[in-house]
């Protein structure tokens, strides 16, 4: 096993990556903690129904809405609740004291929306909430993942540089080829970036669990295949341009992310400007663009902008996988002609 | 294994760093290349395993050429650490256990023992002489046949780079070949049955340590005053050079050691005695005979 360099470099990139999925976690916990002191627009509901003074009266409208009126003159009260599906509207008019102590620490997991205006004493409330449908889209999820694989991705970015880094004297005098050698790292790295991208998968679900019952549906393949191949050709790329260097990877590890996407940035700035010098521009950083795999890094589904000339996710996959391989390819036959 | 390079060249741009060198070594062997800084040796070193392309010339391997293969037959300690600074000695260990079939991990544990390594410290925390220390822990636990030994006491204290210099007459005693570098020459004296002396990138001198030794002698005269004039001396072709140290002289001679021991008698030499030559001698007279002659006999 000739890779055993480039795995614990990979255990030490992985590690990273669970101690930040660790944090969020920890934050997810606090966050649910804190809703069980929390309450929502149910609870609010109830408040208002309950007072021993109120006067309740319960209607079904002809669209199936459920209408309660709350009249409490005892308490200065008057609300109309409509329940529909996972909607909820209350109008409430109260004094301030109460409107406060029910709005106060209410949280919901869906839209909401709470305005209020006071005159004579009373506030007038309305509160608007939309509970979530509970469908989770696992594409959406990948490709939110695929964010942490890019991070991941840039972290193992240059493994030969790496090695030309004062290494080789050991690195070379293996009994296994210098090809064979890159490519066992390339191997590495890259089942490490994809073990991240999935294990940031799980740990989404995980913290979705803590607050709701995800329906998890699917929507594109695609967008998860997208999602997958980017960070791989991030790391090609980083690999490539960095395989020749005898000192200093950290510096085109440190200055890809700003170039890149100032590359993709200026090439969709510019995009249908009329002068002649932004064309002029454009055209150049949109050339830059085509090599450039965060350019291609919109991992959204339905609102795919596409880079330059290529619009489809299909052949922006088939883009990417083609940059992946000639990226390394180009590395490898650098690797071959660097002398200790 | 026996390695034969033959006319190898490497140059950069136009600077040759290895000028058409020819080396023989025999299986078993253990062959010092000397030379001062920059002549060439780590240079040689690197062509020989394959870590700089030559321009010229031929390397082989028992008659044939390097391959990945051959690296499990061999081991090599380079002249600067090349170790991971992130990795432990145990990661070291590791890492070698799964690249070398040959790794033996009780051979492994008693050299540790032996440079008192502490397995779990990562390289970052490893002094100089520690480095060095794990270094050659690495390159003799694979019990290679063949060791390219760049420097391999560098930075080590006394105790330690007479354990090294130990391994090394060890492992050749069990047939190893050794292929040694030092400026440390009286370890390489002790250790080496060959030597080649490089300058500038060429060969200089070459051959058996104890053939080299016994082609020159030295003969020691110490008198009574500091006054004695050796200029009738000073132009015999026999001599090679010449110190003067005081009341003391010693000449370096070719032949005829006798002849000359009898004129420093009858010039008055309180005592005079023959003895071999050492390899600081031959060396220091292989890279600049010249300059040391000159400085010598103008002194005298």
């Amino acid at each position: 096993m000739f890779y055993f360099v480039e795995f614990l470099r990979a255990k030490r990139a992985l590690r990273v990556i669970f101690i930040i999925l660790g944090v969020i976690t920890v934050a997810a916990i606090c966050l649910r903690v804190y809703l069980f002191t929390a309450h929502g627009p149910e609870d609010v509901v109830q408040s208002l129904r309950q007072s021993p003074t109120a006067h309740v009266n319960d209607r079904r409208l002809a669209d199936g809405t459920l209408e309660t009126t709350v009249d409490d003159p005892a308490r200065s009260t008057h609300a109309v609740i409509r329940q529909h599906g996972d909607e909820i509207s209350i109008d409430v008019t109260e004094p301030m004291a109460d409107y406060r102590k029910q709005t106060d620490h209410l949280v919901t997991l869906g839209n909401d929306h709470e305005d209020y205006t006071v005159k004579a004493g009373l506030t007038h409330g309305t509160m608007r909430f939309k509970e979530g449908d509970g469908k989770f889209d696992l594409s959406g999820v990948f490709g939110i993942a695929g964010i942490m694989a890019l991070v991941t991705a840039t972290m193992l970015g240059a493994p030969l540089a790496k090695e030309n880094d004062g290494h080789l004297d050991l690195a070379w005098t293996k009994p296994v080829s210098r090809d064979a050698s890159a490519l066992a790292a390339f191997g590495v790295d890259i089942a490490a970036i994809v073990a991240s991208q999935l294990v940031t998968v799980a740990a989404i679900l995980i913290w979705v669990l803590f607050f709701i019952v995800p329906a998890v549906t699917l929507s594109s393949f695609a967008v998860i295949f997208l999602s997958m191949i980017t960070p791989v050709a991030w790391y090609a790329m980083l690999t490539a341009f960095s395989s020749s260097l005898k000192r200093g990877p950290g510096l085109v590890i440190g200055l890809s992310w700003p170039a890149a996407l100032i590359v993709s940035g200026v090439a969709h700035g510019t995009h249908g400007a009329v002068s002649p010098i932004a064309h002029a521009i454009h055209v150049f950083f949109q050339v830059l663009a085509y090599i450039d795999p965060l350019a291609y890094a919109d991992f959204s589904n339905g609102d795919w902008h596409g880079n330059g000339a290529i619009h489809t996710i299909s052949s922006t996959i088939i883009v990417l996988c083609l940059l992946a391989v000639l990226y390394l390819a180009s590395a490898v036959l650098q690797w071959r002609r660097v002398e200790a | 294994m026996s390695i034969t390079i033959d006319r190898l060249t490497k140059k950069y741009g136009t600077f040759a760093a290895v000028n058409d060198v020819t080396i023989e070594i025999p299986a078993g062997s253990v062959f010092g290349l000397l030379g001062p800084n920059g002549a060439g040796k780590t240079t040689t070193f690197k062509c020989l395993l394959g870590m700089a392309a030559p321009t010229s010339g031929t390397i082989a391997f028992d008659g044939k050429p390097l391959t990945p293969r051959t690296f499990e037959r061999l081991s090599y300690v380079p002249e600067r650490s090349a170790l991971y600074e992130w990795m432990s000695v145990t990661e070291h260990l590791e890492m070698q256990r799964r690249a070398f079939s040959r790794y033996n991990a009780k051979r492994a544990a008693e050299l540790l023992d032996l440079f008192q390594l502490d397995k779990r410290k990562r390289v970052s925390r490893m002094s100089k002489g520690m480095r060095t220390a794990l270094a050659v822990v690495l390159a003799f636990s694979t019990e290679p046949e063949l060791m390219v030994l760049d420097e391999p006491t560098s930075g080590l204290d006394p105790v330690n780079q007479r354990s090294v210099l130990k391994l090394i007459i060890d492992a050749s005693a069990q047939g190893s070949t050794i292929v040694l570098s030092s400026h440390q020459i009286g370890q390489v004296e002790r250790a080496a049955d060959h030597i080649a002396v490089l300058k500038d990138g060429r060969i200089v001198l070459a051959g058996v340590v104890d053939e080299l030794k016994s082609d020159s002698k030295i003969v020691e005269g110490i008198f009574e005053t500091e006054t004695v004039s050796f200029n009738g001396l000073a132009t015999d072709a026999r001599i090679t050079r010449m110190e003067r140290t005081g009341r003391i002289v010693r000449f370096t001679v070719k032949s005829g050691s006798d002849a000359i021991a009898s004129q420093l008698s009858a010039m008055g030499a309180q005592s005079v005695r023959i003895v071999d030559l050492n390899l600081e001698d031959i060396f220091l007279n292989a890279v600049d005979p010249a300059a040391v002659t000159a400085d010598v006999v103008g002194s005298v």
